[in-house]
């Protein structure tokens, strides 16, 4: 997971992304709103979330006409976003 | 203002004002310094020192020079202006303060000139460093603006999110767990419970609990008044503790209450958090009674459609039906079909109705044992145009009138009214034809005896892609190999 994760944060849009819900871990969102904190395309927030979502960083809320994204609960997963952001 | 002189300071770094000084006054090096040290000993001590003699501006005179420029410095803020100063030949320098509203918060000292500077230089260079005060100033008020706007705009965007979450759904099982989810996210909890109020028995029934700790906590109902979610609806006010806040849900009246437990981080609940968890009850609150509103008029639609449904079938030709196992097997082959959870509601509340027409055709065609004549049937026929046209009246069942309109329709065109062919025929009339005609075939009626269960399914086989859809009729033959649609099929048929 550490290493997956190290490779993703590589990217410069996933670890914006990171970096914002880290930063507001209070924070749920929908693709629209992330790709405004983070001033990148949506379709590439958009996949870039749902990479981060299947890492397990985020979590996703979806229903049929929304979206929202939020960080994870998991506090193993935390502690590691943790580290690789102070490295960052 | 020490904010301010950072950024001045930044912007006068080697990238920027610097290189650009250092062009324009051949070899001139630029310094920035806070304020100044009330004793020498302390200059000699800063940072700025230490840069100065490694700048080598200098060179080996540079106790002396620090001195001169210690004295220049005093002399520039006393007076508040540039202050020039010589070190020794061709080394000249220049004092400047930094003065915003009136107050100095810091100095640039240009070292390394080779001569005085001109009248014209020195307005230009008040020039340049007036224009980078200002940019700093609006750069710092920019900064500042952001950092007092960003956070709001962040938890206005999560409001605006929670809410659109929250309002895509009706289905109270689903919105509740949602709403315990969001809470728990928004306020990082390790628990959040939700109970709804129960008016008669004046208690708080539990509806949806979601808890991240290894041990989990039962679920309890707690009288109005009591605990901390019981207070908070007895109070009308959000209670809080160390280790729990319990919020109301109020829209008018106390719909219920979401009480959380025990941060992620371990701390205490805030003011912060309680004011979050107030604007997000009283979202859930809307949605909530959006929801019992919804669920309360879905039952009554159902009652409405049962009680049709049953005064059709007291009527003196009509037989006991088989609805339960065709209610079911819509719901098996519903989703099967790519329909979602209303279509197939609606599929259902027409399978309840689908002869409804037959209400006005005459007693003795219904009741006839033997073949009917072509009037007869041309008058039969009448029955689902019949039953469309009494139903459009009722509109929660708009969506069903096509469905009984077109359930007699066959795939390939020979069917009635319209005649329609392939898929002009709504889906659900199609699966309605298949499972309708299913369930007449397996019921005794007054003009034939009932075929069993696998003698009509040879018959709904037989007729795929004639009468009935092949597609439809696949997922139909699926549905029926079932266990508990056999088992149910014949529980009812035991009964008729």
């Amino acid at each position: 997971m550490k290493d997956k994760l190290k490779k993703t944060l590589k990217n410069k849009l996933s670890r914006d992304i990171v970096a914002f819900f880290y930063q507001n871990q209070g924070s749920i969102d929908s693709v629209g709103g992330v790709s405004a904190w983070v001033n990148d395309e949506r379709s590439k927030v958009q996949s870039a979330l749902d990479k981060l979502v299947k890492l397990g960083v985020l979590e996703k809320d979806s229903t049929e006409a929304t979206k929202g994204y939020c960080y994870t609960r998991d506090k193993k997963v935390m502690k590691i976003v943790k580290e690789l952001m102070r490295d960052v | 203002m020490e904010r301010l002189f950072l950024k001045v300071k930044s912007n006068l770094g080697p990238r920027n004002g610097a290189s650009v000084f250092n062009k324009c006054l051949n070899g001139a090096v630029c310094f920035v310094l806070p304020r100044v040290p009330a004793k020498f000993k302390e200059l000699k001590e800063t940072d700025l020192a230490k840069k100065i003699i490694a700048s080598g501006v200098f060179r080996e005179q540079y106790k002396k020079s620090l001195a001169i420029i210690f004295s220049s410095l005093k002399k520039s803020q006393k007076k508040r202006s540039p202050e020039q100063f010589c070190c020794g030949k061709k080394s000249q320098g220049l004092c400047y303060p930094l003065i915003l509203r009136d107050k100095v918060f810091g100095f640039v000292i240009l070292c390394g000139l080779k001569k005085t500077l001109s009248g014209d230089s020195q307005d230009m260079f008040a020039a340049l460093i007036d224009t980078l005060v200002n940019e700093s100033r609006r750069e710092v008020e920019l900064e500042r603006m952001n950092e007092r706007v960003k956070p709001r705009a962040i938890a206005l965007s999560t409001v605006h999110t929670v809410h659109r979450l929250m309002a895509s759904t009706l289905d109270i099982s689903e919105l509740l767990p949602r709403i315990a989810r969001l809470s728990l996210q928004l306020l990082r909890a390790n628990r959040c419970s939700i109970k709804l109020v129960d008016k008669k028995r004046k208690i708080l029934l539990p509806m949806a609990t979601i808890d991240l700790r290894k041990k989990k906590t039962r679920l309890k109902k707690v009288r109005i008044g009591k605990y901390a979610p019981g207070r908070a609806v007895k109070k009308e006010v959000p209670v809080r503790g160390e280790n729990y806040l319990a919020s109301p849900m109020i829209d008018k009246e106390v719909v219920g209450v979401i009480t959380l437990y025990d941060k992620i981080d371990g701390k205490a609940f805030t003011q912060f958090d309680e004011e979050i968890m107030k604007t997000l009850s009283e979202q859930a609150a809307i949605a909530v009674k959006n929801a019992q509103l919804f669920k309360e008029q879905a039952d009554l639609t159902l009652s409405s459609i049962r009680c049709i449904a049953r005064l059709l079938e007291d009527r003196p030709h009509s037989v006991q039906r088989a609805e339960a196992s065709s209610l079911k097997l819509i719901n098996i082959m519903g989703p099967k079909l790519s329909m979602n959870e209303s279509e197939i509601k609606m599929l259902q509340y027409a399978a309840m109705l689908h002869d409804a027409g037959q209400i006005s055709i005459p007693e003795k065609v219904l009741m006839k044992k033997g073949e009917l004549t072509g009037r007869e049937y041309n008058i039969m026929k009448t029955h689902p145009l019949k039953g469309s046209a009494i139903l459009s009246k009722f509109k929660p069942l708009k969506p069903i009138v096509p469905i009984i309109l077109y359930h007699h329709e066959n795939f390939n065109g020979t069917g009635y009214p319209k005649g329609l062919k392939g898929r002009d025929i709504p889906l659900a009339a199609r699966v309605l034809a298949v499972v309708g005609d299913f369930e007449a075939m397996i019921t005794k009626k007054p003009y034939r005896r009932a075929l069993s269960i696998e003698n009509a399914v040879r018959e709904v086989k037989k007729n795929a892609g004639v009468q009935f859809d092949p597609h439809v009729v696949k997922v139909f033959c699926e549905a029926i190999q079932r266990k508990d649609v056999r088992r149910l099929l014949e529980k009812e048929l035991r009964k008729t």
